[in-house]
């Protein structure tokens, strides 16, 4: 069976600038994070899988089709873009009814789905006003639900917390948790915050510079190594002193000592590293791995 | 996340998310529901009543002479009058068309941008492309919508003329029977028409978002190649002239109904003024393939 989503040495130039350069990786069914910074390439994959931009060199497939060669494909595809795309002058329900007949849905199904895809986003009384009065938070979930309304297997949504405050952002990434789990529609979220992905998904393909950088389950980042975390009330920069010197390479955050990559022998010379230093212990626990952390080992390492 | 419900009695069942299962229509179903959204946003169809007062207004001064003229005819001969003495020789759908082409332009220009530059101005257009129809599918479904309602609006007066004509005739079956080619021509006439103004509307719509500045943009393209056309003729005589007359694009459209009339009198071969048509039309398309070639980016 073919991959949901796959790239195949997928490049993409603007004129002297290569947005993608060569990227494989295959998205599984589940919710997947597509991470990086601004100008990473995360919006030009996901405008590639839509095919609405053609690659330079290499392939886009959903579901094992290139998406290139026909724009029926997009009939199981639905997008959320990152920027303001809803008209003012109509009300909720005609608007996402209309979205389902343009996805090819027959009108008596494109209504009736209208109005539950409403309602599985949240928005039941506001469904007749007019979208302009809208809020921020209820036309994030109008983009959201259009993206939904014609029942895709796959649906791509560009930074979709954007602009939003923490409660409503907070709801948004149960929604799209929500739309992967329960409705059983695959999830490719592109964001620049690692909290949203690291909420939300299962996998996460991290993107810098047009490449991929690191891939894999998103339990298994923020479990494959351990930290351990050592908070001292004084005594801070003797103790990375006797820890560097005994083969650790701890990271000084003010009273806190990071020291990854900890194997178990590795508590004995702490241990005496303490004793020598004459540091006063306060706490000392070993603490998983934040995406956070992840993604910015990558940015320094491809910076260097 | 869900918990199952174990209440003995009185369970409240949450359907849930229920799965698509029917079939999907594809670009088929795309391009009807872009039609019928045209017609009904250039009509002001579903919404405020004030967005229905321009069309509306200009339709019903599109039909104004037709419907005044045909209660005249009525009264007249209802009270034992001659017909003859209303002078209704000016009275065919033929002349129609000299009236007809202002409240039409007026139409095209103040509601062709309907048709284009919202969907550009809210950013809506993405949400299109991102649907299984590529941008010319959508431009053309809009041209499409929008040709309709400018067909329509031509020939519903061009029938009422029609009806008048015939009742007032002193023998109607006889009328009817020696003008069996009218109606066809004037469809004829009213298509060429509407395919105009639709396309350069949309052409010139295709360049801005602000519907105002497309609206000004139109009707001073036409009533600009009007004046420009009637002011070189004035400069200028002989056959030169009767080629820069060509430029009023208007004027030339007049020499097209006439030929579709087949009362055609003009300076040059008739086939020079369909011409023009046709290269205004396939000018407009290209404009709008230009504009709209790399509109997925």
């Amino acid at each position: 069976m073919p991959a949901l989503l796959e790239a195949e040495r997928l490049e993409k130039q603007y004129g002297p600038v290569r947005a993608l350069q060569g990227v494989s990786f295959v998205v599984e069914p589940g919710v997947t994070g597509l991470l990086g910074a601004n100008g990473a390439g995360k919006s030009t994959a996901l405008k590639l899988f839509l095919g609405l931009i053609h690659p330079t060199q290499g392939r886009a497939l959903f579901e094992g089709v290139d998406v290139a060669s026909t724009p029926l494909v997009r009939q199981r595809i639905g997008y959320m873009p990152e920027h303001d795309c809803l008209p003012s002058n109509v009300d909720a329900v005609e608007f996402l009814s209309y979205m389902a007949q343009i996805s090819g849905m027959p009108r008596h199904d494109a209504r009736v789905r209208a109005a539950d895809t409403l309602r599985h986003v949240g928005l039941d009384e506001e469904r007749y006003r007019p979208l302009g009065s809208y809020s921020t938070g209820m036309k994030q979930r109008v983009k959201l639900a259009q993206a939904l309304v014609h029942d895709p297997a796959l649906v791509l949504l560009d930074e979709p917390t954007a602009g939003l405050d923490p409660m409503g952002r907070q709801q948004m990434l149960e929604l799209i948790a929500h739309t992967g789990r329960e409705f059983g529609i695959s999830v490719v979220l592109s964001s620049h915050l690692m909290g949203d992905v690291e909420r939300t998904c299962d996998r996460v393909i991290v993107l810098d510079s047009g490449l991929v950088s690191r891939e894999g389950s998103v339990a298994g980042f923020t479990s494959e190594t351990t930290t351990l975390a050592i908070v001292v009330s004084e005594g801070a920069e003797p103790l990375a002193e006797e820890l560097r010197r005994r083969g650790l390479q701890p990271q000084v955050e003010g009273d806190v000592l990071i020291v990854e990559g900890i194997e178990d022998a590795d508590y004995d010379v702490i241990r005496d590293a303490v004793v020598a230093s004459g540091a006063l212990l306060y706490s000392m626990a070993p603490r998983q791995h934040s995406l956070t952390e992840l993604f910015r080992d990558a940015m320094v390492g491809s910076a260097s | 996340m869900t918990t199952e419900p174990t209440a003995p009695e009185g369970q409240v069942f949450d359907l849930g998310y229920q799965r698509f299962t029917g079939e999907r229509e594809g670009l088929g179903r795309a391009m009807r529901a872009i039609w019928r959204d045209s017609y009904r946003s250039a009509l002001g169809l579903g919404r405020s009543l004030s967005s229905k007062l321009l069309p509306f207004g200009l339709i019903i001064l599109a039909l104004f002479p037709a419907v005044i003229t045909m209660v005249i005819a009525g009264f007249v001969s209802s009270f034992g009058g001659d017909l003859a003495d209303l002078e209704l020789e000016d009275f065919t759908n033929r002349a129609y068309y000299e009236f007809a082409q202002i409240p039409l332009l007026l139409f095209a220009g103040m509601l062709g941008p309907e048709m284009l530059c919202p969907d550009r101005r809210s950013g809506v257009l993405v949400l299109y492309f991102v649907r299984p129809l590529t941008p010319m599918n959508y431009v053309a479904a809009r041209w499409i919508g929008f040709f309709t309602v400018m067909l329509g609006i031509l020939m519903l007066p061009q029938v009422l003329v029609y009806l008048t004509q015939l009742v007032i005739a002193d023998n109607p079956w006889t009328w009817f029977s020696d003008h069996l080619d009218l109606m066809p021509r004037a469809a004829l006439s009213a298509v060429i028409l509407a395919m105009l103004q639709t396309t350069v509307a949309l052409a010139i719509a295709s360049f801005t978002d602000r519907r105002a500045y497309a609206a000004a943009a139109i009707l001073g393209f036409f009533f600009l190649t009007a004046a420009v056309g009637a002011v070189l003729v004035d400069v200028l005589d002989g056959t030169a002239a009767d080629w820069w007359r060509l430029v009023n694009i208007l004027g030339a459209f007049l020499q097209v109904n006439n030929w579709a009339f087949g009362v055609f009198d003009g300076a040059l071969s008739g086939y020079v003024y369909i011409a023009e048509m046709v290269v205004v039309i396939a000018a407009g398309w290209a404009v709008l393939w230009w504009r709209y070639r790399g509109a997925t980016e």
